[in-house]
């Protein structure tokens, strides 16, 4: 998760910059299994670390 | 040979030992396997050869319950059936779509999967398929799933210069049954109109109802009424058990690896649970379509899962790159648990022009339902998130318990059950052999009988269930020519 290019840095600004928009309701849901789901994506936890 | 009227078909000599009603895929594959074998055999088919105002006129209906589509515009009445529209997407039901299951109350067909497999060498041919294929498994829960696509063979098309060169086949169109006339043991006459007048009653050794999905509970909750029972002597689940597919857009994915799967010419691709994934769940089965969007419509996707998981999105677009951006909505099709109070009624106020009651559709999702389609997107997102093929977002309407959304796809127009297969007569309305229980000589062609649904589409089980009816009707000694 390190090693960021500029040109993916540039490409995840402008994402994170187009989310904002979007309402978060920040909803976490945890199970049994490793997974979580944050905000309606079923996510591993390793996802969130 | 084909007759345009009841009169036409009165003036020949034939005499047929079957009648079926109805010609769409059922009545027809019914019809064309009895004629193979020696027995001569009458279709009697409510339309003409191309679709009027007239006849969808007596499909008209109403629904109680939820939204559905128009009775009307979600099936076909004129030869051929629906056959002259629907999509051609095909797959036999699974082998555990035919057991019971604890966890679904009403669960379990008289036969099995092995009882139709004989045909579907035969079903190839009649819908001009390529070869079935197998599965191939993602994971322990979740499969890749081979929904093949027919040509979408019309049925009236295709068949009809084998049946109007055939001299052991009178197909007689403009001609409708308004109902049977039965004893209680048997059915002693088909009561006809033709062109809008009565004509002479029809009286063979064996009739099949192959008239639709809606339609079967339709005409024998009708012949019932009026002969007092004659007709469906144990009608308990007359018209009742009745499912459809629900379909909804209900999640969104991205895909992490490009080609992961290969994707059909609509770019999309189908996957589906295991039998163990299910139990384990405690739901109905269910398929899952990916619909592949380009990357404009999935842009707000991907910047989602950037701020909900940013140091994932981060490694994963530096992984796999842009492919990120593959991905596309999930809609979720589902077999309906079935429940007896869903169900065809007879209106008690509105009648087609021959003053028959038309249908009252009772239909509501349950709460398995709901519980379906939740938790198998789950079972299908952890399987993508397991095999790092991609990250599914569920729909906040699915989250928060809202209602389903309107004005999407509702349902697969997929009609089953009313009529159908169980040994039991207060479960069911026909035995094994698709022969009404009680009844000597009343046999039921077509997804009224399916006692649950699976989630594949229905018309690939109809033409197997089909084909085996013809078999057993051309084994009975009085069928025999
Ligand atoms: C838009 C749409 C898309 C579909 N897509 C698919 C798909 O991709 N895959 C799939 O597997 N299935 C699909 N289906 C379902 C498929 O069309 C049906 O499962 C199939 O046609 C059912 O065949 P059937 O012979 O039982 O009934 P029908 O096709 O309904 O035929 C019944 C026949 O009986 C006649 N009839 C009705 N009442 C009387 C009467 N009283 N007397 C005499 N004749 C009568 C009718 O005119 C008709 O010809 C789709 C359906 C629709 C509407």
């Amino acid at each position: 998760m390190t090693n960021t290019s500029p040109a993916r840095r540039r490409f995840l600004i402008g994402l994170l910059a187009s989310v904002s928009l979007l309402p978060l309701v920040g909803r976490l849901r945890f199970d049994e299994g490793g997974f979580v789901e944050r905000d309606g994506w079923i996510l591993r936890r390793s996802d969130l670390s | 040979m084909i007759f345009a009227n009841a009169a036409e078909f009165e003036a020949s000599s034939f005499q047929p030992k079957v009648c079926i009603v109805g010609a769409g895929p059922a009545g027809i594959t019914i019809a064309r396997v009895l004629a193979k074998l020696g027995t001569p055999v009458v279709i009697l088919e409510a339309g003409g050869e191309e679709v009027t105002e007239e006849s969808q006129d007596f499909y008209r209906g109403t629904t109680v319950g939820d939204p559905y589509f128009d009775l009307d515009v979600a099936r076909l009445r004129f030869l051929g059936g629906c056959s002259n529209h629907w999509a051609g997407w095909c797959r036999v039901l699974d082998a555990s779509d035919f057991e019971a299951r604890p966890w679904v109350p009403d669960s379990g067909w008289p036969i099995g999967r092995h009882d139709i497999e004989p045909f579907l060498g035969e079903v190839q041919d009649i819908l001009d398929l390529p070869a079935f294929e197998a599965d191939r498994p993602i994971d322990a829960d979740i499969s890749w799933i081979q929904l093949i696509k027919s040509p979408a063979v019309r049925f009236g098309q295709k068949y009809r210069e084998e049946i109007a060169t055939s001299d052991r086949i009178a197909l007689v169109l403009n001609t409708h049954v308004t109902e049977l006339v039965g004893d209680g043991t048997q059915v002693t006459a088909a009561r006809i109109r033709s062109n809008g007048a009565p004509a002479r009653d029809l009286r063979v050794a064996q009739y099949v109802v192959a008239t639709g999905g809606l339609e079967n509970s339709r005409l024998l909750l009708w012949s019932n009424e009026r002969s007092g029972g004659g007709v469906v002597p144990k009608p308990a689940a007359l018209g009742r058990y009745w499912m459809e597919h629900p379909q909804f857009i209900a999640a969104d994915a991205l895909l992490l690896r490009e080609n992961a799967f290969e994707m059909d010419a609509q770019n999309e691709a189908f996957f589906g649970p295991s039998p163990a994934a299910l139990q384990r769940a405690g739901i109905m089965n269910f398929g899952v379509r990916l619909i592949s969007t380009p990357y404009a419509g999935v842009k707000e996707t991907v910047a989602h899962l950037a701020c909900t998981a940013p140091s994932f999105s981060e490694w994963a677009s530096s992984t796999v790159g842009l492919n990120l951006t593959c991905g596309g909505h999930l809609s979720v099709g589902w077999e309906q648990a079935p429940v007896a109070e869903n169900r065809v009624a007879l209106s008690g106020s509105e009648r087609d022009a021959d003053g028959i009651p038309r249908i009252e559709l009772h239909w509501k999702k349950g709460e398995l339902d709901r519980r379906t389609l939740l938790e198998g997107l789950r079972l299908f997102g952890q399987s993508m998130a397991r095999a790092d093929l991609g990250r599914v977002r569920l729909a906040e309407w699915l989250l928060e318990g809202e209602e389903y959304p309107e004005g999407g796809e509702l349902a697969g127009y997929h009609h089953m059950g009313g009529t159908r297969m169980s040994n039991d007569p207060q479960k069911g309305v026909v035995d094994s052999d698709c022969r009404v229980h009680g009844m000597r000589n009343l046999h039921i062609g077509g997804s009224s009988v399916f006692a649950t649904s699976g989630h594949a589409n229905p018309t690939t089980t109809i033409v197997a269930l089909a084909l085996r009816l013809g078999y057993h009707l051309s084994g009975l000694p009085h069928v025999t020519a």
